[in-house]
């Protein structure tokens, strides 16, 4: 998919506050409506966009993050993707190059929480060589304005 | 510290979640409360920084092929100061504090292998303290979620 100046210009504008009309968006940018409303629709088709809310992880009651790295032997990788992914407490999923081959990025009210999951639900799975936690004490940087929209 | 949510809140920011864009109106249905009840609670929830709605872009629709996990060993130096110095790498996207060693996990993205040499050899390598990178490539992203941030 082709991104021109005036798609970036209302994402731009979106990124702010997704809330946004898409008639504030066209007055904001000087174009019409319908066109902010056809890029838009464009642009969330071919995956390039998602309208999302982004909470304060304290207010909700996550005081527990913690990067999980997972060594699967290889046969096993798949069914494990597939079944962390379900899992509500695992917020990010990928499958990794390097000594581990997966990584999940967990969120959880307290530590005795994630040892549940980690110890009851991921270290059964099948093919589960090594796990290791490494937890967040503190945040410096974060830009939650990008994520990965899941392909089909 | 924000205020404490009800069931309210919580209904409406999963709602949120699903579809960011989800007029007052409907919203309001869904959750049998009036219209006006529903932008009030938005941007209460929004001025105590619990809450943001906004457009999130793709990444590899942005034309990033690459996110990278660094592992960030820090000696003869502030950790805080290495990890803020990090920060500044503009295709740092996230940087976080951990406990023990290695001391910082930095996540950024990469255009290609080249982009990726930049960022390690010029960028990280140009930071004071920092004697040892890890370096982990998300291969095959499943899940992206990431929903929490630090707002307030």
């Amino acid at each position: 998919m082709r991104i021109d100046a005036k798609d970036e210009a209302i994402m731009a504008v979106l990124q702010e506050d997704g809330r946004l009309s898409n008639r504030e968006v066209a007055r904001r940018l000087d174009i019409s409506e319908g066109q902010v409303r056809q890029r838009l629709r464009k642009l969330f088709n071919g995956g390039a966009i998602r309208f999302d809310a982004v909470t304060d992880g304290r207010a909700m009651g996550i005081e527990f993050v913690a990067f999980v790295k997972v060594s699967v032997a290889p046969k096993h990788l798949e069914a494990f993707l597939q079944t962390c992914a379900k899992f509500e407490d695992v917020w990010y999923l990928a499958a990794l190059s390097g000594r581990f081959n997966v990584m999940a990025v967990l969120c959880t009210e307290n530590a005795i929480d994630a040892m549940h999951i980690v110890n009851r639900r991921m270290r059964p799975l099948e093919g589960v060589n090594e796990i290791e936690l490494l937890q967040i004490a503190g945040g410096v940087k974060h830009d939650y304005h990008e994520i990965v929209v899941p392909r089909t | 510290m924000p205020a404490s949510l009800d069931d309210i809140d919580r209904a409406l920011i999963e709602h949120l979640r699903a579809d960011g864009r989800m007029p007052n109106k409907r919203l309001a249905k869904h959750l049998s409360i009036s219209e006006a009840t529903v932008a009030n609670r938005i941007r209460r929830l929004q001025e105590e920084s619990v809450l943001r709605v906004l457009l999130r872009r793709d990444l590899y629709s942005k034309g990033f092929d690459l996110q990278c996990f660094a592992e960030v060993s820090v000696a003869g130096r502030a950790v805080e100061r290495v990890a803020a110095d990090l920060a500044e790498i503009e295709r740092a996207t996230s940087v976080n504090l951990l406990l023990g060693t290695p001391e910082i996990m930095l996540v950024f993205n990469a255009v290609d292998r080249k982009d990726l040499l930049a960022v390690l050899e010029t960028e990280i390598a140009g930071v004071e303290g920092v004697t040892r990178v890890e370096l982990h490539t998300a291969i095959d992203i499943r899940k992206y979620k990431t929903g929490y941030a630090r707002l307030a």
